[in-house]
């Protein structure tokens, strides 16, 4: 499953790169190796954070369409390693599914192309523990400098992607997982 | 003692008050557990489809069945369902693809040209049955029965994702999308669409759900927005009209009730539900197996469905609600409820009072005053709001509570304040405001509203004791009492002393001493309960206008479940009696009269008269098991009745197919009816009943079975019809199905009509037939008789024409001479004549005593069986002769003729022997006889003689070896003969034919015979010529034939041979008789010469008187010559085919062939020839042939 999402995502870099062949910089590809994936876990007994600046981030200009992949395993924090480890091996099963993806496209008809803060919402597919669920977030573009800065928040409710917290726990993890992910895109070299 | 102030302790609790609906939540469907809900829908039947991630759901409220690709479907994660007008469900899968299910069978549905390969997420059908499939990312597809026509961004869609489609009701088919709405001509033109967003006030781009609000409005949920309405009138977006704002997030579906209550999904908080203008959240909190909602459904009962990702919850309207303790209530132990107009609950318990309130969540939250109270003992028996500022709360043991509701201050008012008594069993108020309080042990008191001022009642005032349990006041504003001991009693406030109860015990003849409740329906009717009756009702309307005082009990024999319920009240004109079991509604005038409700598996307890009826008509009990609120009034969903169906048919227990024909012979008369209905809210209280119309004239008992089955249907028409009741008893529409069954031929009338006419038709002509035969044959026997008539005349004639003969017979018979005898068939003699009688001596009775009675015993001829045998065989005369030795010893010869007769069939009649005395021609004929013995014996005498005298063969053959005669006498003595002689080295032969044959032939060669002996042995003459001369010359001399007189032309033939065996020569000569020679020719070829003899026969003399000299011919034999020398007699034997003569060609010819023999075999082949020839005819002359050789 989790190759198959690196493989997707890498069609879609393929794709995206190709588009970008024909196209002028300008209004082209935009991307991001590291930006910062953090969740968060707020339940009457506990409150659990961890983070992530492993995210990859892609943005068509052009064509509004996005997309981001996350190594699960690249987020640190918890507040124990037991903990972390229960994250990885019980709950999102890394070893199925080791990489987490969302992608598809911006609602409003906005240019990137032009420098502006944008508040928009994206709609696209979330793959996470080998469930896709269509989702739409909101989110805060600024184009600046020839950057795009995104900042996007998403709650994700872990019965829909299957992640099953036993009811011993249900006190200390939060059926809803708060997400935000910040990224600084940069145009594709 | 301010008690009820010391504390007042609030509580908060928000509990789910669920406004009277229930939620039943199932988790387990298709044996998975939390499989979540994408999409619902409903068929025909009533049967729910639920879309899963793992497949489609068939669910019928008790069993769910999970259908994966295995079954057909083109995959299992479904993400939108939709029933057509065909009733076929349209299943529209996560990967684009679509199944389609019709009667419970899946199939893939494939298209040309092809879906996107993106979620099918919406449906919509036109009018036209054109189906639109809106896609995640594909756009929009539109199926019009044969091929897709698509639409995107690329030909007009603002957007590729189609969340909805909801037709506007009048012109446009509204899509959303991410971008907004499109608005598309769906009638019209389809390329022409319309776009509105944000831009024309469109809340929020993206829109989730549409969905028509049943007024002609269009509800639009959106993502982040909440709810607008656009207003078609006014064509605007009109924003929220519920709440302020919109905090719950992405709405995922709404949809509406047909009483016009909205309900909201959202992606993950729950459910948002829209009353009357009031608002209520259902979330997981309070019912809901999760916030996370994809979609609502109200089915065809009313009832919603909640599909979330924990499987499915059914929100259905049910009749009654409990609040208790877990609702936060003090004490489950109510002893009286009371409802404000604001819709707050007082409900008093020994724990103390709760005030439930609702909140804006449709919630309620709940106080618990007057704590202490319950703590002193005091229990709260029952509520008033005698005006909006004021409560009373009734007590036993501690009067009244006075409340002032605003600032919650309060005071007491007791037995020292002038009450009756402090034990309150129940207030009301009268028409006029004041408060009447009914006592346990002081009677009844009133307390004016205005003054304050309080009057008593008691037994002095008419009441039948002082332990009032209830006071009521009805509509016509009487007061009633329900008094222990006085019975119903009702208040005459008219008396002059002030006013004054009278029983009416005695007037309505009610048994019992106690009531303990009263109410009033609509219609007018005090109803109350008994302590020994039951429930009375009474209705003083009628009373008044009939002047009959009737009352009706009701009670465990006509239905009640409990004959003294504790509490009594009115909804309309329903009354409701609680009890342990639930609850007994009584209407007038509805089938069924009393309907029974079942709130709970464990006992009610409700208290005494524990009861209030709220404005809205709720009717509310404490009970022991906490606060009821019932709903006796029917809401719209009450009316939906659970439609039964047809499941199958079997046919002589055999499956049929009741969509393929409904007409049936009369064998097929075995039918078994299979049938269901789906009832979701409580399937298990489904009940049917059923009836064969055309057989049945009522429906059959009511049953839980599924299954009716009738044997031996006679024939006719039918028309089986099933219908199913709810639990609350309400029967649904029926289904039919109407079939026929033929009637067999001999059942139907046409058919017996037939038969008879049939019958009288063959009878008839029967009867003709036979008169016409014996027409016929009476024709015939007079024509027999005409016949037979004739014949008799005509045998009357022959009869008399026989007996004439008979006459005649009769007379030659008695006066012939001859003897004449007739006998039966038998042969017994029937008749002699006279000179039978005169011949024998005897008479016919002497003739059978002394010899018999037949003529087998009679007759003299041994062999007489034999001859009346040949004569009856071969019917006709025989003759014979018999020797008939007389009594006088003499001998008479007879000669008889034996005659049968026979009769027309040829049967011997008669047979007549006519007998003719012939002794004299017997003598004669043997005289004759005896001479004629004389004659043959003599010559036979002389047949030796001849014999004797012929020559020795033996010696012929000695002298000449090659040499044979042939000698066939033709009578006893010959007339041919043959001599011989041996001169020297010579032998001479003879062979003469004398003239005639048999004895005058014999005398004839006796004379030749001597002559020839003279002449060869006495006068040695040995040329054969001379030998013929001398010949001659003997005969004629013998003859004496030179006497003219004896010129007879007796003579001979004779030939002369003379043989040298040595020398081989030979002398032939010959009177009449040639010499044959058959030797060799010079070609070499055999010949037969003929040396012909001198024509003149031995015994001629010359005319002159000399004799003939005859020829002597001479010759020298070859060794290869044969001679014959021969009589006639051989040639002229008749014979052969024709009966003709051999002739002479014929010898010469037989002589061709045998000449080469030896002698003897030509002799024998001669002998044989003659005899072929001969056959069966007489010799006709003596034959002699001579051959040799020399």
């Amino acid at each position: 499953m989790a190759k198959k999402n690196i493989f997707r995502f890498a069609s879609v870099i393929l794709l995206i790169l190709v588009c970008v062949s024909f196209r002028p910089v300008e209004a082209g590809i935009f991307t991001s190796q590291n930006g910062k994936v953090k969740f968060v876990s707020e339940a009457p007994l506990e409150l659990i954070k961890a983070e992530s600046e492993k995210l990859i981030s892609v943005i068509d200009v052009a064509k509004r369409s996005f997309a981001f992949s996350i190594i699960v395993e690249s987020f640190e924090g918890f507040n124990s390693p037991l903990q972390k480890e229960h994250f990885r091996e019980n709950y999102m099963e890394t070893n199925k599914y080791k990489t987490t993806t969302f992608k598809g496209k911006i609602i409003e008809e906005i240019d990137l192309s032009k420098e502006g803060t944008y508040n928009i919402r994206a709609k696209g597919t979330l793959d996470l523990h080998g469930v896709q669920k269509e989702k739409i977030i909101k989110g805060k573009l600024i184009v600046k400098s020839g950057s795009i800065e995104m900042d996007a928040k998403m709650d994700v409710p872990l019965e829909e992607h299957n992640i099953k917290v036993p009811k011993v726990v249900n006190q200390k993890i939060s059926q809803i997982i708060s997400v935000e992910i910040k990224a600084t895109l940069l145009p594709k070299k | 003692m301010n008690f009820f102030l010391r504390t007042l302790v609030v509580l908060l609790f928000s509990f789910q008050f669920l406004n009277s609906q229930s939620f039943k939540n199932f988790s387990s469907l298709g044996g998975k557990k939390d499989l979540g809900v994408t999409s619902v829908a409903q068929n025909k039947e009533g049967v729910l489809w639920l879309g899963t991630k793992e497949g489609l759901i068939r669910f019928d409220g008790k069993t769910s069945l999970l259908l994966k690709t295995e079954d057909g479907l083109s995959a299992n994660e479904i993400s939108s369902l939709f029933i057509d007008s065909k009733n076929v469900l349209w299943v529209g899968h996560r990967n684009g693809k679509i199944s389609l299910v019709k009667k419970n069978k899946a199939d893939s549905f494939l298209l040309n040209p092809k879906m996107p390969e993106n979620a099918v997420i919406s449906f919509f059908e036109d009018k036209n049955a054109n189906i639109f499939i809106g896609t995640n990312g594909g756009g929009l597809a539109i199926y019009n029965g044969t091929g897709l026509e698509k639409f995107s961004t690329e030909n007009g869609l603002a957007d590729d994702i189609v969340y909805t489609m909801a037709w506007d009701e009048k012109k446009y088919l509204w899509i959303g999308t991410d971008a907004g709405i499109n608005e598309m001509d769906i009638y019209g033109n389809k390329t022409k669409i319309a776009h509105i967003s944000t831009k024309d006030g469109l809340p929020d781009n993206i829109v989730r759900c549409i969905k028509s609000d049943g007024k002609g409005n269009l509800i639009i949920a959106m993502q982040d927005s909440g709810l607008c309405y656009y207003d078609n009138a006014n064509q605007k977006f009109v924003k929220n009209p519920f709440l302020s704002s919109w905090n719950l997030g992405a709405i995922t579906d709404v949809v509406t009730k047909k009483d016009g209550s909205l309900l909201i999904s959202s992606e993950n908080k729950g459910m948002l539900f829209i009353s009357n203008h009031k608002l209520k959240l259902f979330d997981a909190a309070n019912g809901l197996p999760s916030n996370n909602i994809s979609k609502l459904f109200i089915d065809k009962e009313e009832n919603l469905w909640v599909g979330t990702i924990r499987g499915i919850s059914l929100q259905f309207a049910q009749r009654h609600t409990v609040m208790n303790m877990q609702m936060g209530l003090p004490s489950d132990k109510i002893t009286s409820v009371l409802v404000d107009q604001d819709e707050t609950v007082w409900a008093s318990s020994e724990k103390g009072l709760g005030e439930m309130m609702l909140n804006e969540t449709g919630n309620y939250e709940i106080k618990i005053l007057l704590k202490d109270l319950a703590k002193e003992g005091a229990q709260v028996s029952c509520m008033l709001r005698p005006d909006r500022n004021r409560m009373f709360i009734g007590t036993y043991g501690k009067g009244i509570a006075v409340v002032e509701t605003e600032t919650g201050s309060s005071k007491m008012l007791t037995t020292k304040n002038g009450l009756a008594n402090d034990n309150i069993s129940f207030m009301c108020l009268d028409g006029d405001g004041n408060t009447w309080v009914s006592t346990i042990g002081g009677g009844i008191s009133v307390i004016d509203n205005k003054t304050g001022s309080i009057k008593n009642y008691t037994e002095d005032d008419g009441l039948g004791s002082n332990y009032v349990y209830q006071v009521f006041c009805d509509s016509k504003k009487r007061i009633w009492a329900a008094v222990d001991g006085g019975c119903l009693e009702l208040f005459d406030p008219d008396n002059k002393s002030g006013g004054k109860f009278t029983s009416l015990k005695e007037k309505l003849k009610i048994q019992s001493k106690t009531i303990y409740s009263i109410a009033e329906d609509s219609n007018g009717n005090i109803w109350c309960v008994t302590s020994d009756e039951g429930v009375i009702k009474y209705n003083p309307s009628t009373e008044l206008k009939t002047g009959a005082t009737g009352i009706k009990i009701y009670n465990t024999k006509n239905g009640l479940r409990d004959a003294t319920p504790p509490i009594i009240c009115s909804s309309g004109n329903k009354i409701l009696l609680v009890h342990n079991k639930g609850i007994d509604v009584i209407e007038e005038g509805h089938q069924p009269e009393i309907t029974y409700f079942d709130l709970s598996e464990n006992d009610l307890e409700p208290n005494l008269n524990a009861m209030y009826t709220d404005l809205n008509g709720y009717s509310w009990f404490g009970t022991n098991n906490g606060v009821i609120k019932f709903r006796a009034f029917n809401i719209p969903s009450d009316s939906i009745t659970p439609a039964a169906y047809l499941t199958n048919l079997k046919v002589q227990y055999v499956n049929f197919n009741m969509d393929s024909a409904n007409e049936f012979s009369w064998k097929q008369n075995n039918m078994i009816f299979e049938f269901d209905a789906t009832w979701l809210k409580a399937p298990d209280k489904i009940k049917f009943r059923y009836m064969l119309a055309g057989l049945e004239k009522d429906w059959q008992q009511i049953t839980v079975s599924h299954i009716a089955t009738y044997n031996n249907i006679p024939p006719g028409e039918y028309s089986f019809k099933v219908e199913a009741c709810n639990e609350e008893g309400n029967w649904g529409k029926a289904s039919e199905y109407k079939f026929f069954i033929a009637t067999p031929i001999w059942f139907k009338w046409w058919f017996w009509v037939l038969v008879i006419v049939g019958l009288v038709v063959g009878i008839y002509s029967l009867v003709k037939y036979r008169l016409k035969a014996l027409q016929k044959q009476n024709l015939i026997l007079e024509q027999k008789v005409e016949e037979r008539t004739a014949e008799i005349v005509e045998q009357t004639k022959v009869i008399e024409e026989k007996n004439k003969s008979l006459e005649q017979l009769s007379l030659v018979a008695s006066k012939t001479d001859n003897v004449v005898l007739i006998m039966d068939a038998n042969g017994k003699i029937e008749f002699i004549n006279q000179s039978f009688i005169k011949l024998n001596g005897i008479t016919l009775e002497e003739l059978v005593k002394e010899r018999g009675e037949t003529i087998f015993e009679v007759s003299n001829h041994p062999q007489i069986r034999e001859l009346v045998a040949e004569a009856v065989r071969d019917k006709k005369s025989v003759n014979y002769e018999s020797l008939n030795i007389l009594k006088s010893g003499y001998k008479v010869w007879e000669s008889s003729t034996l005659t049968p007769t026979f009769n027309e069939k040829g049967e011997l009649r008669k047979m007549i022997i006519i007998d003719t005395d012939v002794t004299e021609r017997k003598r004669q004929e043997e005289i004759i006889v005896q001479k004629n013995r004389d004659i043959t014996d003599s010559i036979q005498y002389a047949q030796k003689i001849q014999k004797a005298i012929l020559p020795d063969l033996d010696q012929v053959k000695k002298d000449i070896p090659h040499s044979f005669i042939l000698y066939l006498i033709k009578d006893i003595v010959s007339g041919d003969f043959y001599w011989y002689a041996r001169k020297g080295d010579f032998s001479i032969i003879a062979c003469v034919d004398c003239t005639g044959h048999g004895v005058p032939g014999a005398f004839m060669s006796m004379i030749g015979y001597n002559i020839l002996n003279q002449v060869v042995n006495e006068k040695n003459i040995t040329e054969p010529a001379r030998i013929l001369t001398e010949l001659n010359k003997g005969v004629i001399e013998s003859l004496n034939k030179k006497n003219p007189q004896n010129a007879a032309k007796d003579g001979m033939d004779a030939a002369i041979c003379k043989v040298n065996v040595q020398t081989h020569q030979v002398e032939y000569s010959a009177a009449m008789r040639p010499l044959w020679i058959v030797k060799k020719s010079a070609g070499g070829e055999y010949e037969l010469n003929e040396i012909k003899a001198d024509k003149v026969p031995i015994g001629t003399i010359n005319d002159d008187g000399s004799y003939h000299n005859f020829t002597n011919h001479s010759l020298i034999a070859e060794a290869d010559h044969s001679f014959y020398t021969f009589t006639d007699g051989y040639a002229d034997q008749f014979g052969g085919d024709k009966g003709k003569k051999l002739t002479t060609g014929r010898f010469k010819e037989a002589v061709m062939k045998i000449h080469t023999e030896p002698a003897e075999i030509q002799r024998q082949k001669l002998l044989d020839l003659h005899f072929q020839w001969k056959g069966e005819q007489e010799q006709v002359d003596d034959i002699l042939v001579v051959g040799f050789k020399a």
